[in-house]
């Protein structure tokens, strides 16, 4: 079957189409509408790929962002629980004279609750510290712990303040009448 | 062509969907789960606060009354511990000044066990160092209260102890109106036995508040006294005023008698 170079018979596949006679230029404009139709597959597999990759980058921020949110947020909240957990109280004062105006004071501190805690001890006699322990020492679960201070310049039913700070911001006071 | 526009729109749906899903899966997989967190985390803080507003409540609702009294000559002590709330309240500590020298008791064999609401209990034959001395006792429990003896200070000398019996019996004296109130009474009570007998004039000078006064008798020992309390003016019993028997016993330690308000 000889092929006229000069024309080309395209045949649809219809059974009331017509024959189409075309030319080169035809052929070349369904050529260049079928590369028009690959870059538009290819437009969307990059726009897919970017969705994809945005997308996977944003998931991925947003896990990360959300664990350290997570952190950030529990640590705040878990500070507060433990300062609620937080039982103390100033549970015996002593004082022993070595002088006229001089004495040892004995403060023993009590943790009733369920967590260790660190304390710090101030004295106050007429709202000024006249002693402190500021060491944190640590108190654990329901024990008791003596904490002496040297005491100058008091004198008898001088009150004197015990105040008992913790390291997460609890306060409980005690008082006491040098006898 | 229209098939072609058509082709080409679903294909530009995909990348909606797919962003879409993107979204959906942004939003399952850390906005859902943060939110969950942050509501567990917030439910653990007011179970905490709710746990310790419980125990704080509970501590508040201790209530032990401490007696002690002196034994063998003074020489050792007694110290009787009554639990009066609804609660199970173990002792931990018990602190024993001695002239300002403070003792503790730990680990103490009959407090072992928590005391069960309405139950007592004693330590008993607490040695006390020898000679004059001022006693003062208060005993620790493990919700951290402190509770004081009912008889604190405690003078104890010799082969017999101070005034401040660990029992009493308190005369309630009503009055019309409030302010200074001075009246005397005789009272006199007959103890279990003869040895405990007592009699006294007792002079009651107060500021009466809500229309009472109070004057309060010492009695050694537990038991059953018939009391009897006259008013006494110019120096003698002249009106009988109260007469009947009052019992003293730990659950009721200083039971309280009501005389007639001053004429």
């Amino acid at each position: 079957m000889s092929v006229n170079l000069k024309t080309w018979v395209e045949r649809p596949k219809g059974k009331f189409s017509k024959f189409r006679v075309g030319s080169w230029s035809s052929l070349a404009r369904t050529a260049l509408r079928d590369r028009r139709a690959l870059s538009s597959v290819i437009g969307e597999i990059i726009l897919c790929t970017s969705v994809f990759g945005i997308g996977t980058a944003l998931w991925a921020f947003s896990r990360g962002y959300m664990s350290y949110e997570m952190t950030n947020y529990w640590q705040k909240v878990s500070v507060n629980i433990y300062g609620l957990k937080e039982r103390f109280m100033v549970e015996n004062v002593a004082f022993n004279s070595t002088g006229t105006s001089s004495g040892s004071l004995h403060v023993w501190v009590y943790n009733y609750g369920d967590i260790d805690i660190q304390v710090n001890l101030y004295i106050f006699l007429n709202g000024s510290v006249i002693a402190e322990d500021v060491s944190g020492a640590t108190i654990t679960s329901k024990s008791i712990v003596e904490f002496p201070f040297d005491l100058n310049e008091v004198s008898t039913s001088n009150e004197l303040v015990i105040k008992v700070e913790t390291l997460r911001g609890n306060v409980n006071y005690g008082s006491y009448t040098i006898p | 062509m229209v098939h072609t526009r058509s082709l080409r729109r679903s294909r530009s749906a995909i990348a909606s969907v797919l962003g879409m899903l993107f979204l959906v899966a942004i939003v399952c997989t850390t906005v859902v789960p943060l939110f969950l967190y942050v509501n567990n985390v917030n439910n653990l803080y007011n179970h905490t606060d709710e746990e310790m507003r419980e125990f704080d409540r509970e501590r508040s609702l201790e209530s032990l009354a401490v007696y002690t009294y002196p034994i063998e000559n003074g020489s050792a002590l007694n110290i009787h511990i009554r639990n009066k709330s609804s609660l199970n309240v173990k002792v931990v500590r018990i602190w024993i000044a001695v002239n300002e020298t403070y003792y503790v008791l730990t680990n103490i064999t009959a407090l072992e066990d928590e005391i069960p609401p309405a139950t007592e209990a004693t330590v008993s034959e607490v040695g006390l160092p020898p000679g004059e001395k001022i006693v003062k006792v208060k005993v620790a429990t493990s919700r951290g209260n402190v509770f004081v003896s009912e008889t604190n200070p405690m003078y104890i000398w010799g082969e017999s102890w101070g005034p401040s019996y660990p029992f009493t019996i308190t005369v309630v004296m009503g009055s019309k109106k409030s302010g200074w109130m001075q009246r005397t009474i005789y009272v006199e009570y007959l103890g279990p036995d003869e040895s405990l007998n007592w009699n006294n004039t007792v002079e009651v000078t107060q500021l009466v508040h809500e229309g009472y006064a109070y004057a309060s008798v010492g009695v050694p020992l537990l038991g059953v006294y018939s009391v009897t309390v006259w008013d006494n003016k110019l120096g003698y019993k002249h009106d009988l005023i109260f007469t009947d028997s009052v019992a003293v016993s730990y659950t009721i330690p200083s039971p309280w008698v009501y005389v007639p308000p001053w004429p």
